[in-house]
């Protein structure tokens, strides 16, 4: 099921020397780091700050400006456009209306990149549906409209099709921001089971850097087109990191019990 | 206008004026402004005044001082006033409607008013007494009140005023072509096309048209407030204290008046009112105040120019090109330049609130479609007409009638398929229910192409005339799609596009038959009958033709699925976009382009048929497909079918009576999906 | 249950009797040649060879857009029997089949579908309106070529008589006024006039009664051009002559105009209406324009 072992000596994604300009703005400038295979990655940084222009980088949703970027080390652009979405599943922040599409339908659109354009959906495809299906806990409404389900519920269906495609990477462009707290603590619990039990990479922007720090193994955190930060949470929860992130003087609160660690505008 | 502007005459120190005051860059505007009112203003000076002189310097001209006195200044004059009337009701419609592309054209008024004179004349030639200003004022009024009537539950949302327009505004104008070329004017049909025409003979128009501007414009600015609290929503501008429905209902009769007085006067001319306010916004004007002066003005002074070009044209050439028609063809490249600079429209959300049922079963359904659809083929087959009455055709007749009557309908039917297939293709790949061949201004460019033919080479066989006209859909619609690309245009916008296409197409389709001749009356007799005049050989494309489409179409189903759900869902699929999307377009071209052979231009399968069989609940690509094949051919044989009974022998062409068929129950579905949005 | 309508009843079957009388040998297909037998039966699509083919006295059985032929062509006049085929533009095939002719007469206006006509019956396609050839002499021509078609080559001769005898007439009428020029126009709408040139039948007409058409520019749309009333105002010298049917919307407009009452046509009372006449005629058209014009100028 899963082409590229741990511990392979590649980079999941390698980026070296990034730039992008869009309108005379630099949106990203100069990114170089490695993405760590089979962990989970969050990308954090305030509005403007080329997270998501570097997520549609990884997901060659956009074209690459100046710079390289390796998938395992392999050349981005030269993979082709199906293989490519076998190894990597991408959701957009805003997730297109479905039409009256059921839950089904939209999670067995995962298998295009395995059936192709005139394949068989065969009893391979199908099984890979009902287990998408079932990991995400979405079995239950499998036969109703995507439409008609609420957001929390809609976004798991998303990631059903995103199992589905299975892909060993996903990339996840704000899954939660349009979600109440409980249905994101939900999701991104969702997103660290699946990421465990499959042993998928996950980089995932996410606006809260205490959501990031909780679900997160490592953090990265963009300003201005660099990285400013990077490390596991603990590394990147500190007052002075956070100020630089942000441009404000944070706190950092220790949790009693899980010891997770809080930050907080002060 | 019983909104008693009295009391908020008083105009000066306006707490509202400077709550909109210019930005700093005020003078920078104003030079703009300035340099380009100069420039249209020079140069259309400069035009009408070469020909003053030239017709002063033409000593054989006995009438010469008269003829600049009584018609070529009226001339200038005319031009100008009902450039600034059609500007000031656009730019009216457009603040009232809280719509930038709201305009007397856009809405379907000025069609309805010509609608209004067409039926009038066909039917009372002395007009039951009243004057044609009046006549073509009750067209605007009724297509303005069933316009705004199917919007107001959605709150007069942008694009869905639009379309409603659009469609009311495209029966209207295919209603007064059967009407023109019924009464047999074959020689003046091509002002059925929309050209208003600025000859004039005295100062009559001038006179009148010059009033009820000045009357108008003195309203809207004794309106001048209330107008600019318009731009807050009604709640907003209710909690005010403004009467919001007494003050929109004021402002929209002004505008359909004077749009109404415009056509009784000169005819259908369009897109300044769309133009000229858009135009003063793209230069930072933005204040009522400001828009008020400066949008009449600039309406004027473009229609002017319009006009000393077209007039230059004549001189040079003989070639007498009816103004509206130009105005249009330089209406249409500006409006597809405007669109990615408008701002303030939100995309058609596609069915997110209200999604349309899933059908649990599509197969029975479709059965049921199927059978309906041999019922009325059948029917087709069987019924007739002859001077006495309905004819049943029995065994032995049908041996002469069936090799008569199974070509057109198996044309008419694959015509029907295609354009519903092609209709299909494009709400998929657009991800907007109100794409189609014809709003996309694709039927368009086909005629045109088609048309191109026939002048070009009037004995070009039926394999040319069908690729000319899949060659004009198709650069049509990759002209679209590439403005569409680079401008990031979604939903509304890119609908705005096509309509921009089609008028350009139907200027161009205006000025190819003013050149007149044996090639033009063979232009005309395919739009007024090409499904009545279908050959054998050409049913036989057709069938071939759909047949071909849909298979592919059916193959290609698994792109169909994934494309609705955008460009980055598909990309994420692994989709091949940019090729899926080509193979795509390429065969919805083709498709209309060979179904504009079969149906004519005007027609509305494309857009109907795949929405109604969006609203039936086919959901999965395959099946909306097949519905709308379906749905499509069945739409075809039943408008074939009234074409050949209604006015036996006289034959109607079946387009105007699948629109008829079709656009209420469209507008009405259309108007209840997105109504829940408000 | 086989048929509700009586025609079809009497004409389908009679269109088979004679679709197997022609299988069998024994009515030849040129009716020319038929001499003796039933005359041939004549659909006419095109309205100049429609009136040729009724002036002929052949058996006319069907032609196109017949309401508005009654209406803007009059002569000559349409016998009740003979079957409408809806518009010229959009043909009803069927009323066509119905009508069972022997022979269709068309124009090359009707290329497109000539296919078609000639599906049910064999086509003759004449042109009389075509640049650089005189129309009168083409409309005698198409006279003579339909007539040998329609085994009545006798009448072709009489019609070409009594035209030229009715040009003789108006000509004589006219001599006082010989070497005038004259518009002649229709009326589009208010704004828009269609002038007859030199070259079409209306022109020809003129040159035959020794008048002058006044209009000498490019015309288009087969002898007629879509002008401004300013062109009317280059010849002061020329009469002006409207040939019907006047929109009501113009008939009301014109007397206000000021450059229409400037005209020295209109100022000096030289502006005559005539009754409608075919615009694209053959020689009843020529005849009929004729007479018209010596009542309304002499």
């Amino acid at each position: 099921m899963r082409r590229h072992a741990e511990g392979s000596p590649a980079a999941l994604f390698e980026l070296a020397g990034i730039r992008v300009e869009a309108g005379g703005r630099t949106l990203l400038d100069g990114i170089t780091h490695r993405f760590a295979p089979g962990r989970i990655c969050g990308l954090i940084g305030p509005n403007g700050s080329g997270k998501s222009t570097l997520m549609r980088l990884l997901a060659r949703q956009a074209p690459s400006g100046s710079g390289r970027i390796r998938f395992h080390g392999e050349d981005l652009a030269a993979i082709r456009p199906r293989e490519f979405a076998r190894q990597v599943a991408y959701l957009p922040q805003f997730t297109p209306p479905t039409d009256g599409m059921r839950v089904e339908e939209l999670v067995a659109l995962g298998r295009f990149p395995w059936h192709g354009l005139l394949g068989r959906f065969g009893a391979r495809d199908r099984e890979k549906v009902d287990e998408a299906l079932r990991r995400t806990g979405t079995g239950a409404f499998r036969g109703r409209a995507v439409a008609s389900l609420s957001g929390g519920e809609r976004q798991r269906v998303w990631l059903a099709m995103l199992l589905a495609q299975d892909a060993a990477c996903l990339l996840l462009d704000e899954p939660t921001s349009a979600l109440d707290i409980a249905h994101q603590i939900d999701v991104l619990s969702l997103v660290r089971a699946l990421g465990r039990e499959g042993g998928l990479s996950v980089i995932v922007i996410l606006h809260d850097i205490n959501m990031a720090a909780r679900f997160c193994d490592d953090i990265v955190a963009l300003g201005h087109g660099r990285i400013v930060a990077q490390g596991t949470p603990d590394a990147v929860m500190r007052e002075d990191v956070l100020a630089r992130i942000y441009g404000l003087r944070m706190g950092i609160h220790r949790l009693p019990g899980t010891g997770d660690v809080v930050g907080y505008p002060l | 206008m019983t909104c008693n502007p009295g009391s908020r005459a008083g105009t000066v120190a306006d707490p509202f004026r400077a709550g909109c005051a210019p930005p700093p860059g005020d003078r920078a505007i104003v030079l703009r402004f300035a340099c380009l009112c100069a420039g249209l203003a020079g140069l259309g000076a400069l035009l009408h005044g070469l020909g003053i002189r030239a017709m002063l310097d033409d000593a054989s001209h006995p009438l010469r001082d008269l003829v600049v006195l009584h018609s070529l200044l009226p001339r200038a004059i005319v031009a100008l006033a009902a450039g600034a009337a059609l500007s000031l009701a656009g730019m009216l419609l457009q603040r009232v409607l809280r719509n930038p592309l709201a305009d007397a054209s856009t809405l379907g008024v000025t069609a309805g008013a010509h609608l209004a004179i067409v039926a009038a004349l066909a039917f009372a030639p002395d007009l039951g007494g009243l004057s044609r200003e009046a006549v073509a004022f009750a067209g605007a009024l009724a297509a303005a009140a069933l316009v705004l009537g199917l919007t107001a539950r959605q709150a007069f949302e942008p694009t869905g005023v639009v379309v409603a327009g659009m469609l009311v505004g495209l029966v209207c104008a295919s209603a007064s072509a059967a009407l023109v070329l019924y009464g047999g004017q074959y020689l003046t049909s091509l002002f059925l096309w929309g050209g208003g025409s600025l000859a004039q003979q005295d100062w009559g128009p001038a006179q009148a048209l010059g009033i009820r501007l000045a009357l108008a414009w003195l309203l809207a600015a004794l309106l001048l407030r209330p107008l600019a609290l318009l731009a807050l929503d009604d709640a907003g501008a209710g909690g005010l204290g403004l009467p919001v429905a007494r003050i929109r209902t004021a402002l929209l009769l002004l505008a359909v008046v004077l749009a109404g007085s415009v056509v009784a006067q000169v005819g259908v001319i369009g897109f300044v009112g769309l133009a000229a306010p858009n135009l003063a916004r793209m230069l930072g004007l933005r204040t009522p105040r400001a828009l008020l002066v400066v949008a009449p003005v600039l309406g004027g002074l473009i229609l002017l120019l319009t006009d000393g070009i077209v007039q230059a044209i004549d001189r040079a050439s003989r070639l007498a090109l009816p103004t509206g028609a130009v105005t249009a063809l330089l209406a249409g490249p500006f409006l597809l330049l405007l669109l990615p600079r408008l701002s303030g429209l939100r995309p058609i959300a596609s069915g997110t609130a209200h999604a349309p049922r899933s059908l649990a079963r599509p197969w029975r359904s479709l059965t049921l479609l199927a059978g309906a659809v041999v019922v009325l083929v059948l029917a087709g087959l069987v019924l007739g007409r002859d001077r006495t009455g309905l004819a049943l055709a029995g065994p032995s007749d049908l041996a002469l009638l069936l090799p008569w009557r199974l070509p057109r309908l198996a044309a008419v039917m694959a015509g029907g398929a295609m354009l519903a297939a092609s209709g299909c293709v494009l709400q998929r790949m657009t991800a907007n229910p109100l794409a189609s061949p014809e709003v996309l201004g694709v039927s368009g460019a086909a005629s045109f192409g088609l048309a191109t033919c026939i002048i070009a080479a009037p004995a070009a066989g039926l394999a040319a005339q069908v690729g000319s006209a899949a060659l004009g859909a198709g650069i049509g619609l990759a002209a679209l799609l590439d403005v569409a690309r680079r401008a990031a245009l979604q939903g509304s916008r890119m609908l705005l596009g096509g309509i921009a296409l089609g008028a350009l197409a139907g200027a161009g389709l205006t000025v190819i038959m003013t050149r007149g001749g044996l090639e033009a009356a063979m232009i005309l007799a395919w739009i007024t009958g090409a499904s009545t005049q279908v050959d054998p050989a050409l049913a036989r494309l057709a069938v071939a033709g759909a047949l071909a489409s849909i298979a592919a179409l059916a193959l290609l189903a698994r792109w169909l699925d994934v494309l609705p759900l955008g460009d980055s869902t598909a990309l994420a699929l692994g989709l091949p976009l940019g090729r899926a999307k080509l193979v795509l377009l390429t065969i919805a071209a083709l498709a209309t382009g060979v179904s504009a052979l079969t149906v004519g231009p005007v027609s509305f399968v494309g857009l109907m048929a795949p929405h109604l069989a969006r609203y039936t609940g086919f959901v999965g690509a395959r099946w909306h497909l097949a519905g709308s094949v379906a749905i499509g051919c069945g739409l075809m044989v039943g408008a074939d079918l009234l074409s050949r009974l209604v006015f036996y022998p006289y034959q109607m062409p079946a387009g105007l009576f699948a629109s008829l068929i079709g656009a209420p129950y469209l507008i009405g579905a259309v108007l209840r999906k997105a109504g829940p949005r408000c | 249950m086989s048929r509700c309508g009586p025609t079809s009843g009497a004409l389908l079957p009679s269109r088979r009797a004679l679709l197997a009388a022609a299988a069998g040998a024994v009515l030849p297909r040129s009716p020319a040649l038929a001499a003796g037998a039933a005359p041939p039966r004549i659909a006419a699509i095109d309205w100049a060879m429609l009136e040729t083919a009724l002036a002929l006295g052949a058996e006319v059985v069907a032609g196109a857009e017949l309401v508005l032929y009654r209406r803007l062509v009059v002569e000559p006049p349409i016998p009740d029997r003979v079957a409408d085929l809806g518009l010229r533009g959009s043909l009803n095939f069927e009323a066509l089949l119905r009508a069972a002719p022997d022979l269709i007469l068309s124009a090359p206006w009707y290329g497109r579908i000539e296919g078609q006509l000639g599906r049910i019956a064999p086509v003759l396609s004449l042109r009389i309106d075509q640049r650089g050839r005189p129309p009168y002499a083409a409309a005698i021509e198409a006279t003579r070529i339909a007539a040998a078609r329609v085994g009545r080559e006798g009448e072709a001769e009489r019609v070409v008589a009594e035209t030229e005898a009715a040009l003789a007439a108006a000509a004589q009428r006219l001599a006082s006024r010989r070497g005038e020029r004259v518009f002649v126009i229709s009326v589009g709408d208010p704004r828009h006039f269609r002038a007859f040139g030199p070259d079409s039948m209306h022109g020809a007409v003129l040159d035959r009664l020794g008048l002058a058409s006044a209009w000498t520019g490019n015309t288009r749309y087969v002898a007629q051009a879509p002008v401004d009333i300013l062109a009317l105002a280059q010849d002061p010298g020329a009469s002006i002559v409207i040939v019907g049917p006047l929109p009501p919307d113009a008939a009301r407009a014109l007397p206000q105009s000021a450059l229409w009452n400037a005209l020295p046509a209109v100022r000096e009372n030289r502006v005559r209406m005539l009754a409608p006449v075919n615009p694209f005629g053959a020689l009843p058209t020529a005849a009929r324009f004729a007479r018209l014009l010596a009542e309304a100028l002499a």
